[in-house]
C-alpha cells in the first residue's frame, strides 16, 4: 500500500509510525511523485480501514495498494549475476549453463551468503591482478576469502597450497563449497587474521577486506610472508589508500603495481 | 570517471535486524544487488543502534555495485528518545503523549538537521515540533 500525499511532508517518519503501528516491518520512500509504503501480509486487510483513516488524518493524500506475489526475494537478485570475463578468468554463477569451448579460465561460483561475485570492482581489480602474479608451485593464504573466488582462481593459476580464512561462518562455507564445486583443494578456516594457520610463511598472501582491516594486518603480513613475496591487497576506498600504503611501507612493503575502479584502489605490495 | 546511478532507494528499516522479506527484498530484488551481502553489512554495522528504526539510501550504478548511507534514526524515533517515552498518542490530537520543550527539539533538530537538508536550525526545530504534535505530543514553545 503505497500513499501520495497532496503536500510532500518535510519529515516522513510520523506517516512511517501509521505503517509500522498497523504491521509493516518498515516503508519505502520516493521522491517523484512524493509517496510512501509499505507491505502487508496477507490477512492484514482488515486493518485497512483504519490505516487509511490514520492517513488521511495527516491531510489531504491519495493511496492506492495492489498484492504482491510472494517469493524468495533473497534469490531475485541472481537473475542479474551472468557470467563475467575478468582478465583471463571466466566467472559462471552455478545456475548458468557453461559458456564452451571457451580459452578462458572458468571459475564456478555459488556465493550464498558471502562477499565476491566477481561483479564487484574490488574482485575484478584483484583477479586482474592475480593473473599477473606468478604462482605456479607457490604457497597461498587467503585472508578474508568471502566466497573463495579468489583462492580459487589461485589454484586455476597452480598454487600448489592454498590456505583461507574469514571471520564469517557463511564464507568458510561457501569457499569449501565452491572449491570443492571447481575441484580444487582449499584449507578453509574460520578465524580472524592468519588464526588459526599453521606456522610457516607463503609466497602470496591475497587480502580483498576493507582498508581498517589491511592497516592492521600489515605486520603480521610481514611475519608471513618469504622474502620478495608478494601481498595482494584490495578492498580499499580511493581516500584510504595513503594510510593503507603508509601501514604497509611501516613493515617493510613497496609498491609493485596498483589498480582503481571506480571508488576502490587494488595493488599488490611486496618485501 | 562518475558512474551512473541507475536508481536510488529510500527504505526505513529497523536496526540491526534487515531481512529479505518486504520492504527490502522487492526493493533490492529488482535493482539486482546482492542483497544478502547488503543486508549482512547493514545489520553488522547497525546493531548497536537496534530498536531504532533507521533511514538507509542506497545509491545504484548502472553496473549495480552500490553505496548506502544510513541516517539518523527517524525523527519520531529520536522525539520519542529525547522525552523518555515508548510511543506517541493513540489519539492524536485528542489525547496528549506528553511536552517537548524547546531544548528537546532543539537536540533532535541537530542530530537531524543534515538528513532534513537545511542548515537553519529554526526550520529544522519547526519541522520537529510539526512531527511532534502529528504524535500527539505538545511543544512548549
Amino acid at each position: 500500500m503505497t500513499v501520495f500525499p497532496d503536500d510532500a511532508p518535510l519529515d516522513w517518519s510520523v506517516w512511517h509510525e501509521v505503517f509500522e503501528r498497523h504491521g509493516a516491518p518498515g516503508t519505502v520512500e520516493t521522491d517523484d511523485p512524493p509517496s510512501l509504503g509499505a507491505y502487508f501480509a496477507p490477512g492484514d486487510e482488515r486493518l485497512v480501514p483504519s490505516l487509511v483513516a490514520d492517513l488521511q488524518a495527516f491531510g489531504p493524500c491519495r493511496i492506492e495498494s495492489t498484492w504482491v506475489e510472494e517469493q524468495d526475494w533473497s534469490e531475485a537478485w541472481k537473475q542479474f549475476f551472468r557470467p563475467k570475463e575478468i582478465g583471463p578468468f571466466l566467472v559462471r554463477p552455478t545456475w548458468e549453463e557453461p559458456i564452451e569451448p571457451s580459452s578462458l579460465t572458468e571459475i564456478v561460483l555459488d556465493p550464498g551468503q558471502a562477499f565476491g561475485t566477481g561483479d564487484h570492482p574490488t574482485t575484478q581489480m584483484c583477479l586482474e591482478l592475480l593473473a599477473g602474479l606468478d604462482l605456479a608451485g607457490k604457497s597461498v593464504a587467503d585472508i578474508g576469502c568471502g566466497s573463495g573466488v579468489l583462492s580459487i582462481a589461485s589454484a586455476r593459476r597452480g598454487a600448489a597450497r592454498i590456505d583461507a580464512v574469514d571471520l564469517d561462518l557463511p564464507a568458510v562455507e561457501a569457499t569449501r563449497a565452491n572449491s570443492e564445486l571447481n575441484a580444487v583443494e582449499v584449507q578453509a578456516f574460520l578465524g580472524r587474521g592468519f588464526e588459526p594457520l599453521p606456522p610457516g610463511t607463503y609466497d602470496v598472501v591475497l587480502s580483498n577486506i576493507i582498508s581498517a582491516a589491511l592497516i592492521a594486518l600489515a605486520p603480521e603480513v610481514a611475519s608471513r610472508l618469504v622474502p620478495k613475496g608478494r601481498w595482494l591487497v584490495s578492498g580499499i576506498i580511493r581516500e584510504n589508500w595513503p594510510d593503507v600504503l603508509a601501514a604497509a611501507e611501516k613493515s617493510g612493503f613497496s609498491l609493485v603495481e596498483r589498480k582503481e575502479g571506480g571508488d576502490w584502489v587494488a595493488a599488490v605490495l611486496s618485501r | 570517471m562518475a558512474k551512473k546511478i541507475s536508481s536510488v532507494i529510500k527504505l526505513n528499516i529497523a536496526a540491526g535486524k534487515g531481512t529479505p522479506a518486504p520492504p527490502v527484498g522487492p526493493a533490492l530484488g529488482q535493482a539486482g544487488i546482492n542483497m544478502m551481502e547488503f543486508l549482512k553489512k547493514f545489520n553488522e554495522q547497525t546493531a548497536p543502534q537496534m530498536g531504532f528504526t533507521l533511514p538507509v539510501e542506497i545509491v545504484v550504478f548502472e553496473d549495480r555495485s552500490y553505496n548506502y548511507k544510513v541516517k539518523q534514526p527517524l525523527m519520531t524515533d529520536l522525539i520519542k528518545r529525547a522525552m523518555g517515552i515508548e510511543k506517541g498518542s493513540n489519539n492524536p490530537g485528542k489525547e496528549s503523549a506528553g511536552t517537548l520543550t524547546r531544548e528537546k527539539a532543539i537536540e533532535v533538530a541537530k542530530l537531524k538537521m543534515a538528513d532534513l537538508n537545511t542548515t537553519d536550525i529554526e526550520q529544522a526545530i519547526r519541522i520537529v515540533a510539526g512531527s511532534a504534535r502529528s504524535m500527539g505530543i505538545q511543544t512548549d514553545f
